[in-house]
C-alpha cells in the first residue's frame, strides 16, 4: 500500500516533471527503435537464412549448413528476447513515468519507477556478463 | 505570479519511501553499468594495443594502416562511451545525493542527467540508422550499376 505523502518529502516539482517527461519522451523513442531493430533483424535473417547458413559454414569449418543455422537462430532467438525484455521494460517505465505526473497518480508513477529500476537492473546484469565475456576473450 | 521550477505544491507528486527505494536501486545499478563500461574501456585500450595475430602482422604500409585503424576506432568508441556514462554516473550520483540528503536541487539534477543521458543515446542511435540506411543504399545502388 502507498504511504502518505508528507511536507518533508521530497517532491517532484515542475523542473523534475519537465527533465522526467523528456527522459520518458526519449526513452520511449529508443524502446521502440529496439522493437523495430529486432523485427528487422529477424526478417533478415528469414530473408537470407541460406546464404547466412552457407556463410557460417565456412567460416567455421566442420559445421553442416543445418547445424551452423540452428546455431545462429538459437544466438538470434536469445539475443532478440533479451533485447525485446529490455525494451520492454524502457517502454513501460516511460509509459507509466508520464502517466503518473500527467495524472498526478503516485502508485503509477511509482510503477513506473520500479520499471526503469528492472530495465537498469537488467542492463547491469548484461554489462557485467558483458565485462566477463570480454575478460574471458582478452587473451584469445 | 507564476510559479518558478523549483517551487512545489501539496498537489505535486512526492519521492514517497517508495519511490525512494526503487531510485536508490536504479542509481545503483546505473553506477555498475558505468564500472563496467569503463572497466570494458581500458579492456578495449589494452586490445588495441596488443600486438596483431600472425596473419595481421607483416611488413608494409597495410599493417599500420591495420593498427592505426584499430586504435582510432577504439579511441572513437571510448569518447563517445565516456561521455555517455559520464551522464549516466551524474544520474547515479545526483540521486543518491539527493535522496540521502532530501536535496531537491539534488534530486532535480539528477533527472536532468538522465534526461541528457537518453537524449545522447537516442541521437546516436539516429546517427547509426542513418548511417546504415546510407550504407543500404549506396551498397544496392553499386549492385545495381555492375
Amino acid at each position: 500500500m502507498e504511504e502518505n505523502q508528507s511536507f518533508l518529502d521530497l517532491q517532484v516539482d515542475q523542473a523534475s516533471s519537465k527533465n522526467l517527461l523528456e527522459a520518458a519522451r526519449w526513452a520511449r523513442f529508443l524502446s521502440i527503435i529496439g522493437f523495430v531493430c529486432m523485427g528487422l533483424l529477424l526478417i533478415f535473417f528469414i530473408a537470407f537464412q541460406n546464404q547466412i547458413a552457407n556463410a557460417f559454414a565456412q567460416f567455421i569449418p566442420g559445421v553442416s549448413n543445418s547445424a551452423g543455422f540452428g546455431i545462429l537462430l538459437a544466438a538470434l532467438v536469445i539475443t532478440a528476447a533479451l533485447v525485446v525484455l529490455l525494451m520492454f521494460f524502457l517502454i513501460r517505465a516511460a509509459t507509466l513515468i508520464r502517466r503518473g505526473i500527467e495524472t498526478k497518480n503516485q502508485e503509477v508513477f511509482n510503477n513506473g519507477l520500479a520499471s526503469l529500476k528492472a530495465y537498469f537492473t537488467m542492463y547491469g546484469i548484461l554489462s557485467i556478463l558483458g565485462l566477463i565475456t570480454t575478460l574471458l576473450n582478452l587473451n584469445r | 505570479m507564476e510559479p518558478t521550477a523549483n517551487e512545489s505544491s501539496i498537489f505535486d507528486l512526492s519521492i514517497n519511501e517508495t519511490a525512494k527505494d526503487h531510485l536508490r536501486k536504479t542509481a545503483n545499478w546505473a553506477m555498475i553499468i558505468v564500472i563496467c563500461a569503463v572497466v570494458g574501456y581500458v579492456f578495449t585500450i589494452v586490445k588495441a594495443l596488443q600486438p596483431r595475430s600472425v596473419f595481421q602482422e607483416g611488413e608494409g604500409f597495410g599493417s599500420s594502416i591495420t593498427e592505426a585503424g584499430n586504435i582510432t576506432g577504439a579511441i572513437i568508441e571510448i569518447v563517445i562511451g565516456l561521455v555517455i556514462n559520464y551522464f549516466l554516473f551524474q544520474f547515479a550520483n545526483l540521486t543518491r545525493k539527493g535522496i540521502n540528503g532530501m536535496s531537491q536541487p539534488d534530486l532535480n539534477a539528477g533527472f536532468n542527467n538522465l534526461k541528457v543521458y537518453f537524449i545522447i543515446v537516442g541521437v546516436l542511435v539516429i546517427l547509426f540508422l542513418v548511417i546504415v540506411v546510407l550504407a543500404v543504399i549506396g551498397f544496392s545502388a553499386s549492385g545495381t550499376r555492375y
